[in-house]
């Protein structure tokens, strides 16, 4: 070690300021100084900046402190040692990478850090929350992390773990994040939304949040009429919320992942035994498995015992906000991992420019926009400005009109620039395909402050910078005027008006920090939300994910992909993840409903090709091709449609035509009967008969057309539907024979619901 | 009065009779109508990369300015003479035309044809949008209209009111409607109204499902008592037709009783017709696959748009849409967009072979027919560091077909872009209104029409330019 700290140190605690050099000089030797003890002034950020050492950033400087101190002053008084200073740390896979604890219930995380087998000699643990968390290390092997379960605070706690191993000094840092935060806890706010009344608030109501935000969910009649019967502030913080579950929205006895991860709920449906064997390859996770994401998102929409609406959101964040395509070379890891990341980080609860940033550092969105090998050297700049726009505009909705000039001259080529040696690299398949995180470097990017949106900002690498510009753009003018317009022009409302749009710019401009839920919770119980001039043409995805998700029963019918969603978007040329406008994002609602060809698809699935909508038992085909059948010419089935677990009967537990056919179109439709007129009770209550209206009404005449007048005014035929209506059904008839026809019938009504025309909007009352 | 004008007043009355059940009240359409056909090129497509100027040792000259300020597209240096000279000689063939020599790329053979047959209008310098916000400036184009917001998409589009005004329909050949099909509210109530808009993405299966019941009751098959399908069927067709008296045109759900009636009313007729018309095996392969096009997605349209012509009269179509997206080229410019424009100007690719069939069903279809092909801006002159162009705003327009008066309309290399090309950042002066080509372009389909679908106060043109002449009378 050589003896010259302490001068240096003096002159270090004595100067602020001076040139580069002096600068570099001066953080080398604190740097050394606090490698040599713990009792002179720690390092700070960017000290490690100016002593040129790479990989420091405002959320490892601690980590990189208590690197610094285990060692001795000359493992870091050479540029090469303090450079290697990264390699120290490595990241270790826990079993559970991040944990979320609900209602504060204890949890328990294991994580394999044996190392290199040498044995762990010593541990720091900086736990940001200790009042929520303990944590122990169990020999080598076994980390134990177990929230205190008090229920006494809210808030997540990130505990970092560096770990000592061995005489080598190598450390291994271990970051686990546990969010206490129940979405339960978090206050709703009206922000600058008027609450709908309690006497608004009803059944009708509670289907509307869930069809705009969750296809339906997945939750019970009975709880649908508990949350419709809560005030709607309490009631919404229960239906919508960022966890992985939730089991008031979708309750189920099936045990399932705890996580967001799409990569790990395909990982899991491509072993889990309820799964159809043959079906189990849409949920590969290889380097070319291009149909899993797409698989995978419907499959966690539609399970129950996950969350609907936390899927719904990352379908608005991957396909449409911050949209990146499967078409244009994102590959399916990286497309994974994207999605992951910006699940992760909304189940975080983080800010909502923290989010978009997550989005723009990742693989993903380089590959889409090809900055991912933008370089600055030599004072030359190399790359395009592709996402230097997009950013603005598709992420935060910052067009440029607060100064054109400045935006396409100042802002969008220093932003390119920003987005310099961020390299993700495209590998082939049979070398583990593209990768799926960005390796920010400093060699090649332009690390100087750069000036955008009429302000600078600074940062040495391209993620800081990415960082930095989301914490200005989200506070942007235009930004505040486009984005939450944005946000509810997607999920729920077309053509806003003038007042709800000032209320959604008003209440977003009030968020001190701007989170998506909390957003979403007051819009959803708004009064602008829960407004009858309101209307949402839903989008293939839309519509027939929610008809889809509310055909089915249980887990068991997903397993089976009874009910293919991904093969019927197909024919509407419409899939996930590869949205039809690239980064303008995926088909809109009023783009489908202007489109006569979506509409023939979809009539015609209904009218010719029901498949889908008609089948009501599953067999093993034999090597003809063919169910055999039972004694009773019977088909052998193993599995059959039980509408009997879903419809309710009367207090005589049976089920009739006339409650069937209004609990179906309350089902489907949800518009608390407005839409439920005599045609369609009509076509309905024939359907659960197991005929069209004509050929109930008169067998010698099938093609006539009957019109309202006819069913309202001529007796005969009144007479003939009421005696229809009141006719019962054998959904729960130990015959297997009627059982299955009864519940044909049910398909065949929900068949005709979903080609009539209100399935293909949402009115706000 | 003018038509439109009296429909205005009559409103919804008359709209509710133009859709009424089965009811249509537009005026016959033959085959042969003069129709305009709008190829959309999505992503800003650099028309200065399908026709440069010829290579030039002259460092001063354009063609020398131009090469230096492209060389990164070509993978060569903007010092290296030799090489820009030979990557022009390499994938470009001269051509001089209307007293202009330029080079065009030699993956363009077709429209290279064309353009000395004299069917081709390159019209420079255009502009819509001054923006180069993707989104934003096609909604511009699109809408025909520099007053159309940043996130206006209720409104109109211009091939839509044109055919409001000719009593006629717009026929969209893409997946989705585009904009531009939109067609006038004249009832004021809406931002648009699809009326006049005809969904034909799939030409050859255009229809609604009907299960034939009176052929069972004909022969007496008792089948239409059992099938699902024709339980459905007829269920669905009752429902839809006793729906289409309740439904009120001011209503949301409105369109999708329209949906159900045009179908109905086009489906089978378009159907019969096309039946006895197979697609001809040119065409097929366009979008079956085989590799005769990069996109199969624009060989469907060229199918849709040639089974559009074979039923025009059916259909009365006199605006077409079609669209070919992808031409943003950040970058790898080269590899990227020329194989694009070689699917859509290539012998025996996709204009080539749809002209060429169109011409053997009925050579009136040909001679009335004028493509529009444009994008939504232009790109920079200079490239960027990543092989391509980012964005700009000028850009050309080509207008193709045999009622066209061929040659340059505006200079190609005009010598003020000199200086600039070589600056980042820079891009093509827009001189002459996009809308101004687009109402000549209409003017050539009824007199008129142009200034009745645009409003071209202040829409310059530049001088010394006469788009009067850009179509024959």
């Amino acid at each position: 070690m050589i003896d010259f700290i302490a001068p240096i140190l003096a002159a270090v605690m004595s100067t602020s300021g001076g040139s580069a050099a002096v600068q570099e000089q001066q953080a080398i030797t604190k740097i050394i100084a606090y490698a040599q003890s713990s009792t002179n002034p720690k390092p700070t950020l960017q000290d490690y900046i100016a002593a040129g050492v790479d990989g420091v950033d405002k959320n490892n400087i601690n980590a990189y402190n208590h690197l610094v101190d285990s060692l001795e002053g000359s493992d870091v008084d050479s540029a090469a040692e303090r450079a290697s200073l990264k390699d120290y740390f490595i990241t270790l896979k826990p079993i559970d990478d991040i944990v979320t604890t609900e209602y504060f219930s204890p949890i328990t995380v294991r994580a394999n850090i044996s190392y290199g087998g040498s044995d762990i000699v010593r541990y720091f643990l900086e736990n940001s929350n200790s009042a929520l968390i303990n944590a122990t290390v169990d020999g080598k092997g076994v980390i134990t992390i177990t929230s205190t379960g008090n229920g006494s605070g809210t808030g997540s706690s990130r505990l970092r773990l560096i770990v000592f191993t061995g005489t080598d000094a190598h450390n291994a840092e271990f970051t686990v994040t546990v969010n206490t935060i129940s979405s339960e806890s978090m206050a709703f706010d009206p922000l600058a939304f008027t609450v709908v009344s309690d006497a608004l608030w009803d059944e009708t109501a509670v289907r509307k949040v869930l069809y705009a935000f969750a296809y339906g969910g997945h939750a019970t009649d009975t709880q649908i009429r508990t949350w419709a019967a809560m005030p709607p502030q309490q009631a919404i913080v229960q239906m919508l919320t960022f966890e992985p579950k939730n089991k008031l929205l979708s309750p189920s006895a099936y045990i399932l992942p705890n996580t967001v991860s799409l990569e790990r709920l395909a990982k899991f449906w491509n072993t889990a035994k309820y799964v159809k064997s043959e079906k189990k390859k849409y949920f590969e996770t290889k380097p070319n498995s291009w149909a899993t994401p797409s698989y995978s998102w419907i499959m966690a929409v539609m399970s129950r015992g996950l969350n609907p609406f936390v899927h719904r959101v990352g379908l608005w964040e991957t396909n449409y906000h911050m949209s990146v395509s499967q078409e244009s070379g994102v590959y399916p890891l990286p497309m994974l991992t994207y999605y992951d990341t910006i699940m992760q980080q909304l189940r975080d609860n983080r800010s909502y420019e923290q989010v978009m940033a997550s989005g723009a550092k990742s693989a993903a969105v380089a590959f889409q926009y090809g900055h991912n090998y933008n370089s600055y050297k030599n004072g030359l700049f190399r790359g395009n400005e592709d996402f230097a726009r997009e950013y603005y505009q598709l992420f935060f909705g910052i067009l440029g009109n607060y100064d054109h000039n400045y935006h396409e001259n100042t802002t969008i080529p220093n932003t390119a620039r920003a987005l310099t040696d961020m390299k993700a690299l495209w590998h082939p398949i049979a070398e583990g395909g593209p990768e799926r995180k960005i390796t920010f470097g400093t060699a090649e990017h332009y690390s100087a402050d750069i000036d955008i949106l009429k302000t600078t900002v600074s940062g040495y690498r391209a993620d800081v910078k990415l960082d930095a510009i989301a914490t200005e753009a989200i506070e942007h003018a235009e930004s505040l005027n486009n984005l939450p317009v944005m946000i509810i022009k997607h999920f729920a409302d077309d053509t806003p008006s003038a007042g709800t749009i000032n209320r959604a710019r008003s209440s977003w401009a009030m968020m001190p920090q701007k989170r998506l839920l909390p957003f979403l919770w007051a819009y959803a119980v708004s009064t602008d939300f829960h407004n009858p001039a309101r209307i949402k043409y839903a989008n293939s995805i839309q519509r027939l994910v929610t008809t889809i998700n509310l055909m089915t029963i249980d887990n068991d019918e997903n397993g089976r992909m009874l009910y293919n969603a991904n093969w019927e978007l197909s024919k509407e040329d419409i899939r996930p993840f590869r949205p039809v406008h690239a980064v303008f994002g995926h088909q809109t609602g009023v783009e489908a409903s202007d489109n006569g060809n979506i509409f023939r698809i979809n009539y015609n699935r209904s009218a010719k090709s029901g498949w889908t909508y008609w089948q009501y038992y599953d067999c093993v085909k034999n090597s003809s091709g063919e169910c055999p059948k039972d004694s009773n010419g019977n088909v052998i089935g193993v599995w059959e449609k039980k509408w009997r677990d879903k419809i309710p009967t009367n207090g005589a537990g049976e089920y009739v035509v006339e409650d069937v056919a209004r609990w179906l179109w309350e089902r489907f439709i949800a518009d608390g009967g407005k839409h439920y007129g005599p045609l369609e009770r009509a076509h309905l209550i024939a359907l659960l008969n197991g005929k069209d209206l004509a050929l109930l009404l008169d067998e010698q005449n099938p093609l006539k057309v009957y019109t309202r007048a006819d069913i309202t005014t001529n007796n005969g035929i009144k007479k003939l539907l009421n005696d229809a209506a009141v006719a019962r059904m054998d959904l729960k008839s130990g015959d297997l024979k009627k059982r299955r026809s009864a519940d044909y019938r049910v398909n065949l009504a929900i068949s005709f619901i979903a080609a009539t025309p209100y399935i293909y909007a949402q009115e706000g009352r | 009065m003018q038509r439109r004008e009296f429909i205005k007043l009559s409103g919804a009355t008359a709209l509710f009779l133009a859709f009424g059940v089965g009811t249509s009240l537009h005026a016959a359409t033959s085959i042969g109508a003069r129709t305009v056909v709008n190829i959309m090129l999505d992503g800003g497509p650099d028309f200065k990369h399908l026709i440069v100027p010829p290579f030039s040792s002259d460092a001063n000259s354009y063609g020398a300015a131009y090469w230096r300020a492209r060389a990164s597209i070509f993978r060569t240096t903007a010092g290296d003479s030799a090489k820009l000279r030979q990557a022009y000689r390499d994938n470009y063939d001269e051509v001089t035309f209307d007293g202009v020599r330029f080079g065009i790329l030699k993956s363009c053979a077709w429209l290279k044809n064309e353009i000395r047959k004299g069917n081709v209008a390159v019209v420079s310098n255009v502009v819509a949008s001054t923006n180069r916000d993707h989104y934003h400036s096609k909604l511009i184009l699109e809408s025909g209209s520099l007053r159309t917001g940043p996130n206006t998409t209720e409104v109109s589009g211009w091939g839509g009111r044109s055919v409001g005004e000719l009593d006629a329909n717009a026929v969209a050949v893409t997946r989705g409607v585009r904009l531009v099909c939109n067609g006038e509210d004249l009832s004021g109530r809406k931002g648009y109204d699809n009326t006049r808009v005809i969904s034909n993405f799939d030409s050859r299966d255009m229809g609604l499902y009907n299960y034939d019941t009176q052929a069972d009751l004909d022969s007496g098959s008792r089948s239409y008592k059992w099938s699902v399908q024709a339980l459905m069927s007829r269920s669905l067709k009752s429902y839809y037709q006793a729906k289409a008296n309740e439904i009120p045109e001011q209503s949301p759900y409105r369109k999708f009783i329209k949906h159900e009636q045009k179908l109905r009313q086009f489906g089978e007729r378009v159907g019969a017709r096309l039946k006895a018309r197979p697609v001809p095996s040119a065409i097929t392969a366009l979008y079956q696959g085989g590799n005769t096009l990069k996109s199969t997605y624009f060989g469907q349209q060229i199918r849709n748009l040639y089974d559009s012509f074979v039923t025009q009269d059916i259909l009365a179509m006199r605006f077409a849409s079609m669209e070919y997206t992808g031409w943003d080229s950040h970058r790898d410019q080269h590899r990227k967009i020329e194989p694009m424009f070689s699917d859509i100007f290539g012998t025996s690719k996709g204009l080539h072979t749809l002209v060429s069939h169109l011409d053997a069903y009925n050579k009136a279809i040909t001679n009335n027919t004028v493509f529009v092909i444009s994008g939504e801006f232009g790109r920079q002159l200079k490239s960027n560091g990543d092989h391509g162009t980012d964005h700009g705003r000028g850009n050309s327009v080509l207008v193709i077909g045999k009622s066209v008066n061929g040659g340059f309309y505006g200079d190609p290399f005009p010598s003020d872009e000199t200086a600039r090309l070589e600056i980042k950042n820079e891009d093509i002066h827009g001189k002459t209104s996009m809308f101004q080509v687009y109402a000549r372009v209409l003017n050539w389909q009824q007199s008129g029409l142009g200034s009745q679908v645009f409003d071209l106060s202040n829409q310059p043109v530049e001088a010394g330019v006469n788009l009067s002449a850009l179509l024959k009378a």
